[in-house]
């Protein structure tokens, strides 16, 4: 992609197409999992690649273009969060839930009361903490990549994600 | 232990699929966007103004305040210190003081005393002729400034400051320094007092004759008597 673009140049429909389609799930869920708030989600998203769209020029090829993405959007969403600070998350508002089960992809159930617990006790975590172990666990993003998009440093990220995982044993330790 | 709770969290991650747009609508959303906007519509404004810029501005803005503070304190206390020429707040707060303590020590024969270049006579053996004070009468301070021209600059040579009684006639004692003649003051309004002044002001063995018949307005100077090398300055006030 970098490629195509040149210094103060915006990229081209097709290759802003093809990378929009390429990175779009995991900014999303890297948002999704730092605000869990499904309509801003959509808004940080679409805030993100705007962004990107514009300033694709800066893009220098140090770090894989999905980390650039995401580094935009985490600071999208966190400056999403400190503006509305003043509206603290509802879980309920959040996942709306209207079925007794979730089923995966694979087919695989959790009843909505378990999920509702997961759900709970990640919104009750810090957001840098949700957000480290987002990158690092679920996404599975190197931790060296992790700490390009939250901006510190990997002990930082290694003691994030240790603190997370301590502060939701803690309060799933019935469903370990 | 981590491995479960990873476990766990994978489980949940991989059953909640949030809700959103398609990315086709998303997509399609975003081009409208990008149309209808300028390349420097997300040039944030921080970067524009650099956070050094913005505490150098207002360190600036502190010195400048500072300086124009300390200006105007200079130019109003110079403004005061030429207004009763010479005599700033520490001089009149002295005068205030010698006066009450004066006042303690002569409470009935008290009628004037001067202060010139810092020696005190008192004048409590002449009656004032024709008196006609008032019921709670104010002390009056007139300044003569002596001032010569020395190298092209206007010094001050001597300070004579006689205090006397607002609305009385006051002669003065005879003194080999003090200033010798009259003073005779009456109130006329706030700001203005009449005064009528013959005096004469020695300055080493030169005798100044000093004359004045007229409204005096408080606390500003005005030029009694001036020559190439050498000038007056009378300043009233009330103490």
């Amino acid at each position: 992609m970098s490629e195509a673009v040149t210094a103060g140049n915006l990229p081209d429909h097709e290759h802003f197409t093809n990378l929009f389609h390429e990175h779009h799930p995991v900014v999303r869920r890297v948002v999704f999992r730092v605000l869990l708030d499904e309509q801003a989600t959509d808004d940080i998203v679409q805030t993100t690649f705007i962004k990107a769209y514009y300033k694709m020029h800066t893009f220098k090829g140090r770090s894989k273009m999905s980390t650039w993405l995401c580094r935009i959007a985490y600071n999208e969403a966190l400056t999403y969060r400190r503006k509305n600070a003043r509206n603290p998350l509802s879980i309920e508002d959040v996942y709306a839930p209207e079925k007794t089960s979730r089923q995966a992809s694979d087919g695989n159930i959790m009843t909505i009361e378990t999920y509702e617990e997961i759900s709970t006790a990640m919104a009750d975590i810090p957001e840098h903490l949700r957000a480290a172990i987002t990158l690092v666990v679920l996404e599975e993003v190197p931790v060296s990549e992790a700490a390009i998009i939250m901006n510190c440093n990997q002990a930082t990220v290694y003691w994030r994600v240790h603190k997370a995982r301590k502060l939701l044993k803690n309060k799933l330790k019935h469903l370990l | 232990m981590n491995k479960d709770i990873d476990k766990l969290l994978k489980k949940w991650d991989e059953h909640s699929s949030p809700r959103s747009r398609t990315p086709e609508a998303m997509l399609e959303s975003i081009g409208k966007v990008t149309e209808n906007m300028t390349p420097y519509h997300f040039e944030p404004a921080y970067k524009l103004v650099h956070r050094n810029w913005i505490y150098g501005a207002i360190a600036a803005m502190v010195v400048l305040s500072a300086a124009i503070c300390i200006l105007l304190n200079e130019i109003y206390s110079r403004g005061k210190t030429d207004s009763i020429k010479g005599i700033n707040r520490t001089e009149l707060a002295e005068i205030k003081k010698i006066n009450e303590e004066l006042k303690v020590l002569f409470p009935n024969s008290l009628k004037s005393f001067c202060i010139v270049n810092g020696s005190l006579v008192i004048n409590t053996q002449e009656k004032a002729d024709n008196e006609d004070t008032e019921d709670n009468p104010k002390r009056l301070l007139v300044r003569y400034a002596v001032m010569k021209k020395v190298s092209g600059k206007w010094i001050t040579a001597a300070k004579n400051d006689i205090v006397t009684t607002v609305g009385s006639n006051t002669k003065l004692a005879d003194n080999n320094n003090s200033p010798k003649g009259y003073i005779w003051s009456w109130r006329v309004d706030k700001k203005v007092v009449a005064l009528e002044s013959d005096i004469n002001i020695h300055l080493g063995r030169q005798n100044i004759p000093v004359k004045f018949f007229g409204g005096a307005k408080l606390n500003e100077p005005e030029i009694v008597q001036l020559n190439d090398n050498l000038k007056v300055c009378q300043t009233v006030t009330l103490i």
